[in-house]
């Protein structure tokens, strides 16, 4: 059975216009060099509603270079951003945010100071009706805490929710950091290696947390982890060399020889 | 900025500074009682230098921006204050709301440039503003240019001299030291001070949650430098005097010391620090004129001695302390 | 024009002096991350010591070799007392540690050779003024310093460009984290960079000393206009610090020339040298500000710095 995402996967920019799709997120012919490094060649990916695309490929690639341009860390030289059909190429980072388009760091990103529900809370904020009142405090306000409270249950945090987040384990903070993206209520998520220097117990609850999460939410995956990529990804596009060398469902590109010749090598399977 | 300054959201500061507060009340009473009229100049200039102390840990403690210019802000509010006096509109209620646009003005525009970069770049860019506006004091050359300008008194209350009388602008000072005490205490507990907190921490992760961080910075920035205005307003009062040395880069090295032997980010600590600072200069300049060599070192032994600065001591203590609670 | 010629001459003058205190501070922040406010009363020991020594030897060439090296053991005493201890800390601990030691120097030196201003006086054979046509004198010492300020920076250069400590320092001002990867002994390096960067800014204060007051507090000024000049010129570069002291030090110049005479079109002399003196200072800051405002990173930032 072919589910529309399939097909989209596959599609080239022209033909999902020709086929009046929107994607929640869509790439278009994006460089980026630094100097006379390209790090990023003629990029084009989309990602449906709902569905996890995974960006895989060796390190130095540009995945993360990819990531921060489309959440506005970094500009590109030439290409198109769009997300929801909007074209968001010039927006500054805070304007992608409040769009709904939501990211993770591959190196933990958090509010060390504050306490893990402070964290979420902080993100909550952002979208409420008065995000920076003079007055009132913050620690005792449940229009932030009570949302903030239910995702640190949903991400599994729920009994660590006044711990300082400095003090949470690596694990912990990787699930803090989807909290907060969660709390954008976004349309998309950007997900940089999530499961990096995670053990074998912690990624595979942390899979299982954006699995359940697939289907509310686009994202747009870059992971090493093989076995999560596999299990979660409706579409993977591999990425070698600053350019997109193949993208379709996942047991397609996983048996393409151009990409296990490339990359994958065989000890992935 | 390298290692996080230490202020939590949570801990409360509102005893400490309710104690302060009523203690403050209650020293001209004292100083009357105990005939040592002296006592309530001296402690109105302690909460003038507090005032600015306090100002300046806005951005520097809960902002985590090291100006390095703040002094021009106290020049700027006592400047426009003295001015106004000599023209004959020094009444309170043309020169307080004067003082409060023109600081904040200078900062808005100086805040504009300045915020735009980052780490060392930033302190001396401040630093350099904070020398514009010394200069400009110097080249007002028709309010005493160098020399600076003694005023023909205090500004006027609808025309009455009432905070000529000491005991009068004690509590002027005070109302207005509390005042700003209780501001930047909810401040820095609400939503806003959450933001600027986060800022300090990780602005990159702020921008990706959605917040503009270079305007929340700005407002901290305008809202600092006006505090540090009307504490100009009330320096130049007290004194009866201005001049460009209000203005000059040692006092803005001077306030920096306050805040951090304070505790950076604790808002009664800048109180304790302009206190601090007040008594070392009493204290050393009793034993020799030359007080300023071995203030000089004493800085340098407690940045080197207390390993990671004054935040370093704050933050071992409370872990310690919240060691039991969390873990 | 005759005037315009002398003023050009003491802004290069001056550009050349502000030089030699901002290239060491350029390279003490761009490749040690380390904010060293201290910088300019390491130019008022350079003068001071020149002045001492000058006086005590009698000669001026003699006096000034024995002023270098003592800013040199003063440079390398006070890293090892006090600034190795502060490179992995923060900026706010390093600006306050060197804001006390300004303090304490410029209170020390007060104690030590009072308030009064040193005069040191021209050497001899440098005593007399050339003739620029149109009866115009300019004096010869004011040649020396020019002369020996662009051949320091040739030097400078050369060091820079062409050894293997240059190479050592460009790849430091870039990114400094890559030379402990190379397996450079970083603390070696920082030691010789502010050796290096004290002896300039004390070359700097002694050249200067027979043409300025030597006094307390004569390092402030000029810490804080080097400051303005790494901001234009860009961090952690030389050809940035060179460029941002000529033109700092020829606006200064001219704008406290002309604005002089500006003034005096309103009001009288002795106002007019005390408005322009704060105006044409106060200009210095404005050209930052309108550099900083179009280029953040400085007019020649170092390359590769992020």
């Amino acid at each position: 059975m072919l589910s529309p995402a399939f097909v989209i996967c596959w599609m080239g920019a022209d033909m999902i216009d020709a086929a009046k799709i929107r994607p929640v997120l869509q790439i278009k012919g994006l460089h980026k060099s630094f100097g006379a490094l390209n790090v990023t060649k003629d990029v084009g990916l989309s990602v449906n509603a709902g569905e996890i695309h995974a960006l895989i490929g060796p390190n130095g690639a540009g995945k993360t270079t990819l990531i921060h341009q489309i959440a506005g860390l970094l500009k590109p030289d030439s290409g198109q951003i769009l997300f929801e059909g909007q074209d968001i190429t010039a927006a500054s980072m805070p304007q992608r945010a409040r769009l709904g388009l939501a990211r993770t760091f591959q190196i933990t990103s958090i509010v060390p100071s504050l306490s893990a529900l402070g964290n979420v809370a902080l993100a909550v904020q952002a979208g409420v009706d008065k995000p920076l009142g003079f007055w009132l405090p913050v620690d005792s306000d449940d229009s932030l805490n009570k949302p903030a409270q239910a995702l640190l249950d949903i991400v599994g945090l729920g009994a660590r929710a006044e711990v300082i987040a400095g003090r949470l384990s690596h694990g912990e903070k990787r699930a803090l950091e989807i909290a907060m993206a969660l709390a954008l209520k976004p349309r998309a998520i950007l997900l940089d290696e999530p499961m990096a220097g995670m053990g074998h117990e912690e990624s595979a609850r942390l899979t299982d947390l954006l699995k359940s999460l697939k289907g509310t939410y686009a994202m747009l995956l870059v992971e090493h982890d093989m076995e999560a990529v596999f299990s979660l990804a409706d579409c993977v596009s591999v990425l070698v060399d600053g350019h997109v060398l193949a993208t379709g469902p996942a047991d397609m590109v996983r048996n393409d020889p151009q990409v296990r010749a490339a990359y994958l090598g065989d000890e992935a399977f | 900025m390298s290692g996080p300054l230490i202020l939590s959201g949570k801990r409360s500061s509102f005893w400490p500074v309710v104690v302060l507060c009523l203690g403050l009340a209650l020293v001209p009473l004292v100083a009357v009682l105990t005939k040592q009229g002296h006592w309530v100049s001296l402690t109105t200039q302690m909460m003038i230098l507090a005032l600015a102390a306090l100002s300046l840990d806005l951005i520097l403690g809960i902002g985590g921006l090291l100006s390095f210019g703040h002094a021009a802000f106290i020049g700027l509010g006592a400047y426009t204050t003295g001015i106004l006096i000599q023209e004959g509109k020094g009444d309170l209620f043309i020169a307080l709301p004067m003082s409060l646009v023109v600081s904040g003005l200078f900062a808005f525009v100086t805040g504009i440039i300045a915020l735009r970069t980052r780490g060392v770049v930033f302190i001396m860019i401040t630093l350099a503003f904070g020398q514009m506006a010394f200069f400009a004091a110097q080249a007002l050359y028709a309010y005493g240019g160098d020399d600076g300008l003694t005023l023909d008194g205090r500004s006027t209350l609808f025309g009455l001299k009432l905070l000529s009388n000491k005991i009068v602008f004690y509590y002027l000072t005070f109302f207005c030291l509390a005042g700003c005490l209780l501001l930047l205490q909810r401040l820095s507990r609400a939503r806003f001070g959450r933001v600027l907190l986060g800022s300090r921490d990780n602005a990159v992760r702020m921008e990706t949650l959605g917040y503009d961080v270079f305007r929340v910075r700005l407002v901290a920035y305008v809202l600092s430098g006006m505090m540090a205005g009307l504490a100009g307003f009330l320096l130049a009062n007290h004194t009866e005097f201005v001049s460009p040395a209000y203005a000059a880069w040692q006092r803005s090295g001077d306030l920096i010391f306050m805040v951090i032997i304070g505790g950076v980010g604790s808002l009664w600590g800048a109180v304790g620090g302009a206190l601090t600072y007040l008594l070392l200069e009493e204290g050393l300049s009793g034993l020799t004129e030359h007080w300023k060599v071995i203030f000089g070192p004493l800085i340098i032994a407690f940045v080197l001695l207390t390993h990671g600065g004054i935040e370093g001591v704050v933050t071992r203590v409370r872990d310690l302390l919240d060691g039991g609670r969390h873990d | 024009m005759s005037l315009l010629a002398i003023q050009v001459l003491n802004g290069l003058q001056l550009g050349l002096l502000m030089f030699l205190v901002a290239a060491g501070l350029t390279l003490v922040f761009g490749v040690m991350d380390f904010i060293n406010l201290a910088h300019g009363v390491q130019y008022m020991m350079g003068a001071y010591l020149a002045a001492t020594f000058i006086g005590w030897s009698g000669h001026f060439v003699i006096g000034l070799g024995m002023a270098l090296i003592g800013i040199m053991v003063f440079g390398l005493l006070l890293e090892r007392v006090m600034f190795r201890h502060l490179y992995t800390r923060s900026h706010l601990d390093q600006v306050l540690a060197t804001f006390g030691l300004i303090l304490f120097l410029n209170q020390g030196v007060k104690m030590v050779w009072g308030a009064a201003p040193l005069s040191v006086p021209v050497p001899e054979w440098f005593q007399g003024s050339v003739l620029l046509g149109d009866g115009i004198l300019y004096p010869v010492y004011r040649f020396v310093i020019i002369g020996s300020g662009l051949l320091m920076a040739l030097v400078l250069w050369l060091v820079v460009e062409k050894t293997r400590l240059g190479m050592l320092v460009r790849a430091g001002a870039s990114n400094a984290t890559m030379l402990s990867a190379l397996g450079v002994d970083v603390r070696k390096l920082f030691m010789v960079i502010f050796a290096f960067g004290t002896m300039l800014a004390g070359f700097a204060g002694a050249m200067a000393a027979p043409i300025l007051s030597v006094e307390p507090g004569m390092g402030d000024q000029v810490l804080i206009l080097a400051f303005v000049v790494i901001v234009i010129g860009g961090i952690g570069s030389i050809r940035g610090a060179f460029a941002g002291a000529l033109l700092v030090g020829l606006i200064d110049t001219l704008a406290r020339s002309y604005s002089v005479d500006f003034m005096r079109l309103f009001v009288g002399p002795a106002a007019a040298r005390g408005i322009a003196n704060g105006l044409s200072s106060m200009f210095i800051y404005l050209l930052m500000a309108l550099v900083l405002f179009l280029r953040p990173d400085g007019l020649f930032p170092a390359r590769g710095r992020t």
